[in-house]
């Protein structure tokens, strides 16, 4: 169906928080991106209309509505992935510094999305205590094209096309009658998944509890649509890179498995930054504890699956024995397992830490919490420039000034209380 | 006269509905777009139209009702948007955007 240009910007518009910006996509400087875009698109028999934004918080969406879909790609989420990237290299094993790498670049993710979420206190509070616990002198480049160019062609582009493929794959239709998650996919149910996590978490006494938990607070359809997605980005990408980069067929799922990684846990990340403007300063700590289990579990039932598929793909890419190529994988997924557990473990603290010193969203302390940290951000022109190039990184024009944008955000929130 | 963006962002069902109740106020092309994202989050869905300020303000009362019973994530008239909005800041948000559009005209 064809729909007027002014109609897509409309729908476009209507889904972006106020005063991004946004327009057609065109692929200048990531033709590798277009071609797999093409590509995919011929592969799965959709049509889709694709969009870039900036000038907002860095997210990756489709949009469906009788007989349009629209794809709004974030220039700002290609870089946040290339960041995870880099402080996976930085933080290896070796490296005595660890723990002072992850959390300044954990919390300034999240200062990105507290701002995405509309909470500019809680967001300005995480950016000055990541650039406190910072140790290296400059902040991440916020410059696109070199960010994008410090990563080796075949990672990059699939860093940069996962989360494509992951959103067309949503394009295509639900195939299940009974969704539950007793639901097999590769032949193990959601639930199987989901004990293995409970088991490997230590927590085999409670399982009974924990699986009644899961049942009645999962949406299984809405988990399987995103495993289905998923899966589909992974094959996608993983043949994309094979066949066009001429890379063998290991080393394409280990790019198309890193870049599932890193979208994982920046998404993971997001989600807890949603829970936080939720619970932040608030008695209901319980319930944060529950939601935010509840997350990372469906989390971590899809990186099961995509693991698993993986090795299937591998199998038959490779004509090998099934327990080989399952051993593989596995040897992929532990080589970084130190890695995602420190990241995993910081950001649990310093979720900890902003649960119990943020302000409630609407409270009246929020003021006087605001103007004591913009009064810090005005007086340390180092604090400035982070902010100021935290914004750049998101697509804001460079006559941007943080402090006047920040108290902005923060007026407009609070005439909205 | 100028058209006012309406949009306004809930679950399916509460989507579905409104969209009814709007349509009986107005001509214009209403729609419902799904929205999904990578963090495997259950979907949103925005009804978004184009009217003018009389056909929105007519509409409000509708949106009103809605946050009441918190069905509504996000509420948007033109350059003005909320979260989660209560029923009283939903008025609140449509009373401070027809105070700026006033003033823009003067």
């Amino acid at each position: 169906m064809a729909v007027s240009e002014r109609a897509l910007e409309l729908l476009v518009g209507a889904a972006l928080p106020t005063g991004a910006q946004f327009g057609r996509e065109n692929f200048a400087g990531d033709p590798l991106v277009q071609r797999f875009c093409e590509w995919a698109k011929e592969m799965l028999k959709v049509e889709v209309n694709i969009f870039v934004s900036w000038s907002c918080p860095p997210d990756v969406s489709i949009l469906t509505s009788s007989g349009v879909n629209i794809l709004i790609r974030s220039e700002r989420f290609d870089t946040l992935l290339v960041e995870y990237l880099h402080l996976k290299d930085a933080a290896s094993p070796r490296n005595p510094l660890t723990d002072l790498v992850l959390p300044p670049a954990t919390l300034r993710w999240m200062a990105e999305f507290l701002l995405g979420y509309r909470w500019p206190q809680a967001a300005l509070y995480t950016a000055i205590r990541a650039h406190e616990l910072r140790i290296d002198p400059r902040p991440p480049n916020p410059f696109r094209d070199e960010a994008l160019a410090s990563v080796d062609e075949v990672q990059r582009v699939a860093l940069q096309c996962f989360c494509l493929g992951h959103e067309l794959g949503h394009l295509l239709p639900s195939q299940y009658d009974a969704p539950s998650l007793d639901t097999k996919v590769d032949g193990l149910s959601l639930s199987r998944h989901i004990s293995r996590d409970i088991e490997e978490g230590g927590a085999a006494p409670v399982a009974e509890q924990m699986m009644a938990q899961a049942r009645s607070s999962i949406d299984a359809l809405n988990l399987l649509r995103e495993i289905d997605a998923d899966l589909i980005a992974l094959e996608l990408v993983a043949v994309f890179v094979a066949n066009t980069l001429g890379v063998p067929a290991k080393e394409a799922l280990q790019v198309a498995l890193t870049a599932y990684e890193a979208q994982s846990f920046l998404y993971a990340t997001k989600h807890t930054c949603a829970l936080l403007r939720r619970y932040a300063g608030r008695d209901d700590r319980a319930e944060f504890t529950r939601e935010d289990w509840i997350a990372g579990l469906q989390v971590s039932v899809r990186a099961r699956c995509v693991l698993r598929r993986a090795g299937f793909l591998l199998s038959r890419w490779r004509a090998g024995d099934e327990k080989q190529t399952a051993a593989t994988i596995d040897a992929m997924f532990l080589e970084s397992i130190e890695f995602r557990n420190d990241l995993a473990t910081v950001a649990q603290g310093e979720t900890e830490h902003l649960l119990n010193t943020l302000p409630a969203l609407n409270a009246q302390e929020g003021r006087p919490f605001f103007d004591s940290l913009i009064e810090t951000a005005r007086s340390d022109s180092e604090v400035r420039l982070d902010l100021f190039y935290m914004l750049i990184a998101m697509g804001f024009p460079g006559g941007t000034d943080p402090i006047g944008w920040l108290e902005h955000l923060f007026e407009m929130q609070q005439a909205g209380s | 006269m100028q058209t006012v963006l309406l949009a306004v962002e809930s679950d399916e069902a509460t989507s579905s509905q409104l969209r009814k109740d709007l349509a009986a106020l107005t001509d214009e092309e209403i729609v419902v777009q799904k929205r999904e994202g990578l963090g495997g989050m259950v979907a949103d869905f925005i009804m978004v139209l184009q009217a003018t300020a009389p056909i929105v303000a007519a509409m409000v009362p509708f949106i009103i009702e809605r946050a009441r019973q918190k069905k509504v994530r996000r509420v948007r008239f033109g350059d003005f948007e909320i979260d989660n909005p209560s029923d009283e800041q939903v008025r609140a948000l449509w009373e401070r955007f027809l105070a700026a559009n006033t003033e823009r005209k003067t």
